[in-house]
């Protein structure tokens, strides 16, 4: 059996969505906040469903038009870069069976009808937020957006 | 900035939107009209509240301005402020939250001495609610002075600042369909536009932490929410860039106290 690398999130200070197909991760410790699409933002959205780095590729295989070395290298320089910047970390973890990339994974139940051209994934950085401070007491509201309606205990 | 002396005070519209925050409303114009700034108006835009929300605002009384408006949400209760307030400069404060004593004056002298700067704002102070109001309003004096307080935070809280009203003509109020972050959003537009913005080593917020309100759903929306006024300003800059997303405009921190 070989051991081969998974990733999970790192910091408990970081949040993310997708939205529209872009990725956007906020570090809340330093306030950096990152960009990823495409092939990046599916790397980003697999790996935080608990994918190992097997099933990454498989999906990228299946999507996009591209050799796999190419698609392996370019999702093996972000994940390095995500470790780099704290959002990931590596596990060591038995790997699963080996599977041929041209083989759809689990959750995938659909060949796309047309493969997409492969662009390697670019994680795009943003610093000018980092003066401030985006701590949980900017959350501090209730669901409608307003503090907590009827909190009566006084200083 | 001397208040005796100065020819031009200019205006300042305090807007205090407030939904359901009658045990708070109180204590938060109290923090403004401490200020004891002669050119001053007080607008309560309440946002449909059932509680005494009124009657609060009401024992004010011609100290306040007092709006109803059905409930719209933070955003829009601001955005109607704005729009009837009458001053040269906008103030805001939620109503739970509270200004620090003698805020106003240092915050004005910026924007009277400084034309090119279009918003001035200070740090935040958190407190649990329930728990003594910290008094410390110097960064540099508030671990010694109170120990027990949080440190001061730099956040894009609307509460911290203060801004002249021809930038709200020209970059618009808070979007109304955000219920979350509103004021990030703002302050990030403004900042796409290259607005000046100065930070004061000054602790102009008192900003107060419900911990009982705080779920883990709320939690959650309030993230996306967070990460959707972030994506909504890389999505802008990318189509003023043709693609490119360049860095918002720096802010300006006062570096001596």
């Amino acid at each position: 059996m070989t051991v081969a690398p998974q990733y999970r999130l790192h910091n408990p200070k970081v949040i993310f969505e997708t939205i529209e197909g872009e990725t956007v991760i906020v570090d809340l410790g330093t306030g950096s906040y990152f960009s990823l699409v495409g092939a990046g933002s599916i790397v980003w959205t697999e790996l935080t469903a608990g994918r190992s780095l097997d099933e990454i590729l498989t999906r990228l295989n299946f999507e996009f038009d591209a050799v796999p070395r190419e698609i392996e290298k370019a999702v093996s320089d972000l994940l390095q870069e995500l470790v780099c910047e704290g959002l990931i970390i590596a596990v060591q973890t038995a790997a699963a069976d080996p599977r041929s990339v041209e083989s759809p994974p689990g959750h995938l139940d659909e060949r796309p009808s047309s493969k997409r051209t492969f662009e390697p994934p670019r994680l795009q950085k943003f610093s000018d937020m980092q003066e401030l401070l985006l701590l949980d007491p900017v959350h501090d509201v209730d669901s409608t957006g307003w503090p907590h309606a009827g909190d009566t205990s006084r200083a | 900035m001397d208040l005796e002396t100065e020819p031009f005070l200019p205006r300042v519209s305090a807007i205090i939107p407030v939904y359901n925050g009658a045990p708070f409303l109180a204590e938060a114009i109290a923090s403004v009209r401490a200020q004891n700034y002669p050119s001053l108006e007080i607008l309560v835009v309440d946002d449909g509240s059932t509680d005494e929300t009124a009657e609060v605002a009401a024992s004010f009384g011609s100290q306040v301005r007092y709006f109803f408006q059905e409930n719209r949400g933070p955003a829009a209760a601001r955005n109607r402020g704005i729009k009837e307030a009458s001053g040269d400069v906008m103030a805001f404060l939620d109503a739970d939250d509270l200004w620090t004593p003698n805020r106003l004056e240092p915050l004005l002298t910026v924007l009277q001495i400084h034309p090119e700067v279009d918003i001035v704002m200070g740090h935040s102070c958190s407190f649990d609610n329930g728990q003594p109001v910290p008094l410390a309003t110097r960064l540099d004096l508030a671990p010694d002075s109170q120990p027990e307080i949080r440190p001061p935070f730099l956040a894009f809280l609307i509460g911290s600042a203060l801004g002249r009203r021809s930038l709200f003509e020209h970059i618009g109020g808070f979007d109304e369909a955000l219920r979350f972050c509103e004021d990030i959003d703002w302050f990030m537009r403004a900042r796409e536009e290259g607005v000046r913005i100065q930070v004061l080593k000054l602790v102009t917020l008192l900003y107060r932490v419900h911990t009982d309100s705080f779920t883990y759903s709320v939690k959650a929306r309030a993230d996306y929410g967070m990460a959707q006024v972030f994506r909504r300003s890389i999505e802008r800059r990318r189509k003023a860039g043709n693609g490119s997303v360049r860095e918002l405009a720096p802010l300006q921190i006062e570096i001596d106290g």
